[in-house]
């Protein structure tokens, strides 16, 4: 039968406080830690200033969205005295916003999809083989990471109208995953690196094919990973606006962040402020609740690179 | 835990299917990059049912012979064969192996159940069939109440027996363990070493066992091979290891405390060692000396101490105080050598404290001689 | 009993070690189909286009129905000429530094504070929260808060008595600078959020040695953290140096609201936006490769520039 463990944590009953009727304090730092420099208050004191500050601009923009027009600039710091929750119809309905939105869902996911699934293929063996081949092939996608995107976009655009595919989702979605994959593929393989080899070595001993191993255990393992490289992926392309400024025309077919900037250009004859904020929050507010929910995801793959 | 008091039908589940012999012939592996072979021209024949226990220090290859058996690594020299197969350029799978590793390798995303289970998964077994044999190798393992947990929820011994198990359910032609109770407690070590040298008599599946631990070897394995620097030093019976080490090298490893090693030189047809009694050899050992020096190995057991300006000089550097026995470690001033021998302390009745001089005397047929050049054991 | 054997089949082999196992050659068989996809797509969909603007680049073509004209490097030449690529450049250069040393001012000087700090998660969340934001939103944002006649700062100026720090923050004059500091402000989160994490893998007892010997922030930071940073702020620098010539979304959406940016404000992506796809007149599509060219190599002396400079004795920690 199983062997019983003693169980190695001693509990040993805590030290009270002399005297010790009242609470224990917990957390009480060390007598060395913390010691208020003049210095160190201004410090500090700046640093919630840029935190305030950047949370007011957030407010701000939220708050502007739920204005009524000529309120955005009369009185940009206080409560909206009626709640224009309307904007939000006239910026999804009146100027296509909300077509847009759902050119960019379907697009961002599609792209980031893909991207991360055939980068994370690639990310694997690139990990595991010790070879020059494996290591040049690496190497050939981290330089891309360096090529700025202006430097693609001529050629790119010759080449799509020769396809006839500008102005086509379809083509914004190959250079997507074409500009996408070399930070990809980077990311993925330092997370592959990092899981143990000899769990493969179990694997195959278990019986399991290569592709299975992939499948079966290093991809469970790898999920963190992937989670990260999918955060990044729908952040840039969720914001990007050089390819699609270039590449679609048609209203119908343009991404939200162009969309905002065509809202924001007719701004200036009809002065739809309220709306154009609302328009903002769409774009903001998807991030943010992503932020929210996996932010610490998406600041370790976004210093991930830097840092290892 | 045992298998005597399972039904049949249970038993079946998880007796293995076959055992095959193993053997390595002249197996070589270099490293990329490296010019010194990590395992060179191994030669081991393991039977069909045995447990062989390869053991060695640290860097010695062992790990290295295991991984080519198991297909994990390849090999530049030599062959691999199991039972009549040579296995040599096989895939892992076909080899029918199973192994333990030294951190387990359990797979952290699945549960104590699918990670026994896997290999059957692997295998399309049916599902009824691995529920049934994963419980069964669980009951035996004594991890039925832990099969929903992840490995990460569980203790160090119970990781050990999920990998254990996670082999036995396989019903390998052999089984290979890498080191598998290097990280438990030294309690917990020899509890699972004695259930890991049941469980393989019971199952009678081949198996081969790496270890650093002399103590492991000589206790648990049918025939013990030793390594170093990649090379067979001598695989032979626990007891004919300890009684007639092939060289100075085995000779130092197996046992505790280790054997002295002290020079002596050939004079007339005994080697005289300095400050005792000459130790006679017979023609045949002198017939197979390289030169004129002689190596005479002295276990605690062959020494024996008396009082100062008789025998051997030396000073006593520390009692080590086991218990049910004691030691002495005596520092020995031969002529022109010093040496460290451990005395055992027969009936724990000495009253000598470190720093006290006393004399130390051999007993002539207990010790071990070995030729001076080579290292290797004279004959007896 | 072989001891210090060596057999002769093995010395035959020596060197010429690492035999591929059996597990290795059954993975390799994967590496191909694995691999092949993401190569392919990242060929075709980027490496092609960045090869192919070299080409262009020594052309005159002014788009579809245009025959390309063969300049060589006349387009080049043209540029060291030409006063609007001048600008662009120098602007570009100075975004690079001029952002580059307030971002890394800045993020040292958090990096020092906010792990002295209660609740530096939180602060480090929101330092961080503009770097997920779409450029163009921010550049929207700021347009408000900046309009010289009904902008938030300049309103609030006047509303708190300070009406004579007014400006015309948008004009001429402040434009440009207005873009620098607010191109600072959005992208010093994501550098201080990369300085902290490399400051996140100093040991803590480093600081608990200092701590011993008394030494004050300052001190703490000058000898423990920056030297240790040193590695981090490398490669952090190396990625502002690609992002600042990639900028574009920003200035085009900041500078020209419904119209072009003005001149004064064009960087390097900026010009190879207008040059080859601005409305006005037609493409000059192999002028603006050029610049593209221009600056990929501009990036590239720059990495290598930076890593010299910057790369130490490697710190193990
Ligand atoms: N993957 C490897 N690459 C290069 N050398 C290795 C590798 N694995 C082991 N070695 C070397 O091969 C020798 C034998 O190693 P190993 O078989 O692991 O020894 P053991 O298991 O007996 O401790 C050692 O010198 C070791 O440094
Ligand atoms: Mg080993």
């Amino acid at each position: 039968m199983a062997v019983q463990f003693a169980d190695q944590r001693t509990s040993e009953p805590r030290p009270r406080p002399r005297g010790g009727t009242g609470r224990l304090r917990r957390g009480t730092p060390a007598p060395l830690a913390r010691r208020r420099t003049p210095l160190r208050m201004l410090g500090m004191a700046a640093v919630w200033l840029w935190v305030l500050f950047n949370l007011a601009i957030f407010v701000w923009m939220l708050l502007s969205s739920l204005k009524s027009d000529g309120e955005v600039f009369a009185d940009p710091w206080g409560l909206p005295n009626v709640w224009r929750f309307d904007n939000y119809v006239r910026a999804w309905e009146g100027s296509d916003l909300g077509t847009a939105t759902l050119n960019s869902v379907f697009l961002v996911a599609a792209a980031s999809v893909f991207t991360v699934a055939i980068g994370a293929l690639a990310a694997y063996p690139l990990s595991r083989l010790q070879s020059r081949s494996s290591n040049v092939t690496l190497m050939y996608f981290v330089l891309g990471m360096g090529v700025p995107l202006q430097s693609i976009v001529v050629p790119a655009y010759i080449a799509m109208a020769g396809l006839n595919m500008t102005n086509t989702l379809g083509g914004l979605f190959l250079l997507y995953v074409g500009f996408s994959l070399p930070f990809t593929v980077f990311l993925l393989t330092g997370f592959f690196r990092t899981l143990p080899t000899r769990l493969e070595e179990a694997a195959a001993l278990d019986g399991c094919s290569a592709f299975r191993t992939f499948r079966s255990v290093m991809l469970p393992l790898a999920r963190p990973g992937i989670v990260t490289a999918l955060l990044l992926n729908v952040v840039s392309l969720w914001n990007e606006t050089l390819l699609a400024l270039i590449f679609i025309i048609d209203d119908g077919r343009q991404t939200l962040a162009l969309a905002i900037l065509g809202f924001y250009g007719t701004m200036l004859y009809n002065s739809a402020w309220g709306a154009l904020f609302a328009g903002v929050c769409i774009v903001v507010l998807p991030m943010l609740l992503l932020y929210l929910w996996l932010g610490k995801n998406i600041m370790d793959g976004m210093t991930l690179g830097a840092t290892k | 835990m045992s298998i005597d008091n399972m039904t049949d039908e249970v038993a079946a589940l998880i007796e293995p299917t076959g055992v095959d012999a193993v053997s390595f012939r002249g197996a070589t592996r270099y490293y990329p990059k490296s010019d010194v072979a990590a395992l060179d021209g191994f030669d081991l024949e393991v039977s069909a049912g045995e447990f062989m226990v390869l053991v060695g220090p640290s860097g010695s290859g062992k790990s290295t012979a295991l991984r080519m058996l198991a297909g994990l690594e390849g090999v530049d020299a030599g062959s691999i064969h199991i039972g009549d197969v040579d296995v040599t350029h096989l895939p892992p799978i076909q080899r029918d192996i199973a192994m333990v590793f030294q951190d387990y390798a359990l797979y952290p995303h699945m549960t104590v159940a699918e990670n026994i289970g896997f290999h059957l998964k692997v295998a399309k077994v049916s599902r009824a069939e691995i529920t049934a044999r994963v419980n069964v190798t669980a009951e035996m393992l004594g991890l039925t109440p832990y099969l929903g947990r992840r490995p990460a929820a569980l203790s160090g011994g119970q990781r050990q027996r999920v990998a254990m198990g996670r082999a036995i359910i396989r019903r390998p032609k052999v089984f290979l363990m890498d080191e598998p109770l290097s990280n438990l407690d030294a309690k917990l070590r020899t509890q699972t070493r004695n259930e890991i040298a049941r469980l393989q008599r019971d199952l009678g599946i081949t198996t081969i066992y790496v270890t650093h631990d002399q103590v492991e070897a000589m206790t648990m394995g049918d025939r013990v091979a030793v390594l170093r620097d990649g090379a067979l030093q001598q695989c032979d019976r626990p007891k004919r290891l300890y009684q007639r080490p092939a060289n100075t090298f085995v000779a130092t490893f197996m046992g505790t405390p280790s054997m002295a090693l002290l020079d002596a030189h050939l004079d007339g047809e005994a080697a005289a060692l300095p400050g005792h009694a000459p130790i006679a050899l017979t023609r045949e050992q002198r017939a197979a000396l390289t030169g004129g020096h002689v190596i005479v190995g002295v276990r605690p057991d062959a020494v024996s101490v008396v009082p100062a300006g008789q025998g051997i000089p030396g000073t006593v550097e520390v009692i080590e105080e086991l218990g049910n026995e004691s030691f002495l470690y005596v520092r020995a001033e031969l002529a022109g050598q010093s040496a460290t021998i451990a005395v055992q302390d027969r009936d724990g009745v000495m009253e000598i404290a470190p720093g006290a001089m006393v004399g130390l005397r051999v007993s002539p047929d207990m010790v071990h001689l070995f030729d001076g050049g080579t290292g290797l054991r004279l004959p007896d | 009993m072989t001891d210090l054997k060596h057999s002769s089949a093995s010395s035959a082999t020596s060197g010429a070690g690492g035999a591929t196992s059996p597990l290795d050659a059954q993975r390799r068989r994967l590496r191909l189909p694995f691999i092949l996809p993401a190569v392919i797509f990242y060929t075709v969909f980027f490496v092609a286009p960045s090869l192919a603007s070299f080409v262009i680049s020594l052309y005159r073509w002014r788009g579809a129905g245009d025959e390309p004209e063969w300049l060589g490097l006349g387009n080049f030449l043209r540029l060291f000429n030409d006063d609007i690529f001048r600008g662009a450049f120098v602007n570009t250069l100075i975004v690079l530094l001029v952002v580059g040393a307030i971002i890394f001012a800045l993020g040292f000087f958090f990096t020092a504070f906010v792990a002295e700090m209660r609740g530096k998660h939180l602060l480090r969340a929101l330092i961080f929260f503009p770097s997920l934001v779409n450029p163009v939103v921010l550049a929207i944002a700021w347009g408000f808060i900046l309009d010289p006649t009904r902008g938030a700062l300049n309103t609030t100026l006047e509303a708190i008595g300070l009406g004579n720090l007014k400006q015309v923050w948008l004009g001429p004059q402040l434009i440009f600078p207005m873009i620098l500091l607010t191109m600072a402000w959005m992208t010093v989160g994501l550098f201080t959020v990369i300085l902290m994490a490399g400051a996140d893998r100093i040991p803590v007892s480093l600081y608990e040695d200092c701590d011993l010997a008394g030494a004050s922030i300052g001190q703490r930071f000058r000898m423990v953290t920056l030297p240790l940073l040193w590695e981090v702020a490398a490669v952090a620098a190396v990625l502002w140096v690609i992002t600042a010539v990639k900028a574009f979304e920003f200035i085009y959406a900041f500078a020209g609201v419904g119209t072009a940016p003005p001149r004064s404000t064009w960087t390097a992506s900026v010009y190879v936006y207008m040059q080859g796809f601005g409305s006005q007149g037609l493409p000059e599509l192999g002028r603006a490769s050029a610049m593209s060219v221009v600056m990929l190599i501009v990036v590239g002396v720059l990495v290598v520039v930076l890593r010299r400079l910057m790369s130490r004795q490697k710190v193990e920690f």
